[in-house]
């Protein structure tokens, strides 16, 4: 940031100077997410210009951290040459981040520049579906044998370790391959020079399959806190390893589409600063107008009680309050709900619990929100409208609460996602019965009773 | 002469001000003296007191104190800092006071408390050195290994051997100078996979990422994310190390602040315990105040809708269409509120793009708008004729673009005004369309069907 925000006229005018050696030496010396953020931000000559004066290997690693966009501009602009040595350079989960986003054709080529072993193993990690465990995994990690003894790991370490996005941890496998156990580095480190790996190994650890959904990997990182897991196929062979920098980003992604979903928006994948009015468009206008036919079921109930909407017109004042009360209590216990599913917080288990608790917090709401809309009405209404309207209050609130808790256990039950239909349907449902509520329960005051007692 | 005032004049003047509770002119007192007749004072106090009136000073003066004691005696300070006696005696300080009256500590004694504590007291002294809740220094741990430029690798792998058993981290070491300031980290692999005489020096590029203490965790979880790191070292003012934050603290953190966001979108005050866990009590108190408001909300908006009385009275299947209106409005605002705020959130947005955004959004808006508008037209058509089709689609037309631009404009303008574009974004603007659509609504049908 501050690289890009108080040099970003001086780096200008040494591009439009053509200082190049000067402008090489100092970038260098730059953090790559420094110089990344500073790419985004500048024309495109000057993108490649600056790219093209960055060494070899921060190259590579400012490359990784660009926005789809941009790496594809370069993509298109830079010579084979040079694309070979990026792609070379970018580690093999980055990798298969960039191939996904570009179109089909350009990844094509660039699989080509790559040599055979890496073009094979992008193809594996590529080959994984969408949002699977695999498809975050790099292969750059240590594998080592439990009849080896710790010099011959430090060995190892030393000859193969500069390619490894981690060494913290080491993977014991057999010579099948199969996945035996994990040993940090440290033990190796604080161990003699001659003690067998075997000795080292305690048969505990944990690992992802690499079929699973990412969110269950994000889970196991939160329960086990560390930096990096072991991903295996269904027969236990270590595939390779998820590092725990990808989990913080899916886990930004995720949060992003509940976010979204929430608010009834489709989930955009892209940046919400560059999205196209279309996109947005196309994310936006289904649930809207999903709304709209449900009115249609409101307005029918509505032409029912016509007649009483005519005698007692002060009704209408409350109805907007009614319905958006109903929708914002239904609302509040969505978003709980739908939290606590996501962040395994609400398991199973309590799920009675929490449904037991919520009919007595929405009655104790309910209550309390009768009580203030009764001294309203009463001022704009008189006594028969109060009753009516606190009444109703209460209904919706309680209608509303108990459908936000139980809609989304309802969906994840089904094996639906909680936060997609969640929301927009407890709008709907809340709509409906809300308005149900409130003319049925005047219309037994006004025409029933009334005319009872007369 | 007045012997009292021969042997204890300092802890005279200054015990009355402990008890009126008087810390500004506590702390402006202790200032003035010399460090020696402070430590003096020191023990003078009560266990209780000394640790109050310690924290209450400068921290250059904390700093001539902490060096007038010898190291059994700065120990013993340390350690009391740990006990529930000195934390209960700190929390007598409003919020207010604690930021404008404690400093950060000198680095010795920060450095001597994070060093001598095990972990769990540690993390009850930590706030002692008063980092804010929610700030990075709340975060530290000291599960790192520190090393020296001129080292050799090898001397660096023999050291973590003797000290690396706890760090759980040995992914990088941090180089420090004499003073224990940060200069640079080096990553375990690299010292691993080099010549074992090769001294750290050589190794070093001086390009190196930090937090500091008092930054807001929002932003060391920022920081991971941009730079894709597993720990980062955490410094004070004076750039001395003083611990390090862990990717799996921030995921926890992460998780945290984004649960707060979305408690806050959906009109829930942020429950600081897990939801399933809340007592009946809370829940009430967190959202019955969002709820009380939209009723305050309709104070305003009945008497708009009574103000138009004998427009519905003459056309009761207007009414038939108020909570679609209300609904769409308030659905096309929470669209736009989500998406901002969130987008702020991870730091795709900031706060210099609102009109970029405002135009595109008023584009979008309309486009919106007008959709809604046909779909509602055949709708109004259908039940009572041309008119109230007209009628109903003009005003979802207006509200639509209305929920839109006031959604979008608000995070910004929260954000502005220095609150969180979180806390008041959906209830506001479920409020404004509220009050305004039903107004616009029934102002339509009065000019348009003559009524």
């Amino acid at each position: 940031m501050i690289l890009l925000h108080l040099l970003k006229p001086e780096l200008e005018e040494l591009i439009a100077q053509g200082q190049w050696q000067t402008l090489r030496s100092f970038l260098s010396t730059q953090p790559a997410p420094e110089i990344a953020e500073l790419l985004e931000h500048l024309d495109q000559r000057g993108q490649l210009v600056i790219f093209r004066l960055l060494p070899r290997a921060l190259a590579s690693e400012v490359f990784a951290l660009l926005t789809p966009d941009t790496q594809n501009l370069l993509v298109s602009r830079l010579a084979q040459e040079e694309m070979r040595s990026i792609l070379a350079g970018l580690s093999p989960d980055d990798r298969t981040a960039l191939f996904e986003e570009l179109p089909a054709e350009v990844t094509q080529r660039l699989l080509a520049l790559l040599p055979d072993d890496k073009r094979r193993e992008a193809l594996v990690l590529l080959s994984y579906p969408e949002y699977s465990v695999g498809r975050l995994m790099t292969t750059a990690y240590l594998q080592i044998k439990p009849t080896w003894n710790v010099a011959r790991v430090l060995a190892h370490i030393r000859a193969h370790g500069a390619d490894s996005e981690t060494i913290m941890i080491l993977y014991v496998t057999d010579e099948q391959g199969h996945l035996l156990d994990d040993v940090p580095l440290r033990k190796v480190l604080l161990a003699a020079p001659e003690t067998p790996v075997s000795v080292l190994m305690d048969g505990q650890y944990a690992c992802l399959r690499s079929l699973q959904d990412q969110e269950e990997a994000v889970a196991l990182f939160k329960q086990t806190g560390y930096y990096a897991l072991p991903v295996v196929d269904a027969d236990n062979v270590l595939l390779g390893i998820v590092t725990v920098d990808d989990i913080l980003d899916v886990v930004e992604q995720e949060t992003t589409e509940d976010f979204q979903k929430l608010g009834k928006v489709r989930p955009i994948e892209a940046s919400l600063r560059d999205v196209s009015l279309f996109e947005l468009y196309r994310k936006r206008i289904g649930w809207l107008v999903g709304l709209v036919f449900v009115n249609i079921f409101t307005g029918a109930g509505m032409a029912i009680f016509e007649e009483t909407i005519r005698k007692v017109i002060a009704l209408v004042f409350f109805l907007p309050l009614l319905i958006g009360s109903g929708g914002n209590a239904g609302s509040q216990t969505t978003t709980l709900m739908v939290r606590a599913l996501a962040i395994g917080d609400a398991r199973r288990t309590t799920w009675w619990r929490i449904i037991r608790r919520e009919v007595i917090v929405s009655l104790i709401l309910g209550l309390c929100m009768a009580a203030a809309v009764a001294l309203l009405a009463l001022l704009r209404g008189g006594v028969d409208v109060a009753v009516v309207v606190s009444a109703a209050m209460c209904g919706v609130i309680f209608f509303g609460s108990m459908t936000g808790v139980l809609l989304p256990l309802i969906l994840r039950g089904l094996g639906f996602d909680p936060a997609a239909a969640g929301a927009p349907l407890v709008t709907s449902l809340v709509d409906i019965a809300g308005v149900l509520i409130y003319f049925s329960i005047a219309y037994l005051w006004f025409d029933r009773l009334m005319t009872a007692v007369r | 002469m007045n012997p009292q005032a021969r042997t204890t004049p300092l802890i005279d003047e200054i015990r009355p001000l402990l008890h009126r509770h008087d810390w500004r002119a506590l702390r402006a007192r202790v200032s003035r003296e010399p460090a020696l007749r402070l430590v003096e004072l020191l023990y003078d106090l009560a266990p209780r007191e000394r640790i109050l009136v310690y924290r209450l000073l400068p921290r250059s003066k904390a700093l001539e104190v902490f060096e007038a004691l010898d190291v059994e005696q700065q120990n013993a300070l340390i350690a009391h800092m740990a006990q529930d006696e000195a934390r209960a005696a700190l929390a007598q300080l409003s919020p207010d006071d604690r930021t404008a009256l404690l400093e950060e500590m000198p680095s010795p004694v920060a450095r001597k408390l994070m060093d001598l504590l095990p972990d769990p007291q540690r993390r009850d002294a930590l706030m002692l050195l008063n980092y804010p809740p929610n700030s990075v220094g709340r975060l530290m741990t000291t599960n790192y290994v520190r090393v020296r430029p001129h080292w050799t690798c090898a001397q660096v792998i023999d050291h973590i051997r003797q000290y690396g058993s706890d760090s759980e981290t040995l992914w990088m070491v941090y180089v420090v100078n004499e003073h224990r300031q940060l200069l640079d980290d080096v990553r375990v692999r690299q010292i691993l996979i080099s010549d074992p005489a090769l001294s750290i020096s050589s190794l070093m590029d001086n390009r190196f990422v930090a937090l500091h203490t008092h930054q807001e965790r929002e932003h060391a979880v920022a920081l991971f994310r941009k730079y894709d790191l597993y720990a980062i070292p955490v410094v004070d003012a004076d750039n001395v190390l003083l611990g390090i934050v862990t990717a799996d603290d921030i995921l926890a953190v992460d998780e945290q602040e984004a649960t707060e966001d979305f408690h806050k979108l959906g009109t829930v005050r942020p429950l600081e315990v897990r939801f399933s866990e809340a007592s009946v009590r809370l829940l009430v108190r967190s959202r019955l105040g969002w709820l009380l408001g939209l009723v305050a909300v309709n104070v305003f908006s009945g008497a708009g809708i009574a103000y138009f009385e004998h427009v519905i009275a003459r056309m009761v299947p207007l009414v038939f269409f108020m909570p679609l209106l209300v609904d769409s409005g308030g659905n096309a605002g929470s669209q736009s509120v989500a998406l901002t705020v969130r987008a702020m959130a991870t730091g795709d947005v900031r706060l210099r793009d609102w009109p970029r955004l405002l135009l595109r959004e008023t584009f979008l808006s309309i486009l919106l708008g007008l959709s809604m508008a046909v779909v509602v037209f055949g709708l109004g058509w259908y039940r009572q004729g041309w008119l109230l089709g007209l009628t109903v689609a003009l005003a979802m037309l207006a509200v639509v673009v209305l929920g839109s631009l006031v959604g979008q404009l608000l995070p910004f303008v929260l954000r502005a005004m220095g609150m969180d574009a979180a806390t008041a974004g959906s209830p506001l603007v479920t409020s404004i369309v509220d009050i305004c659509g039903c107004v616009v609504y029934l102002a339509i049908a009065k000019a348009i069907m003559g009524l």
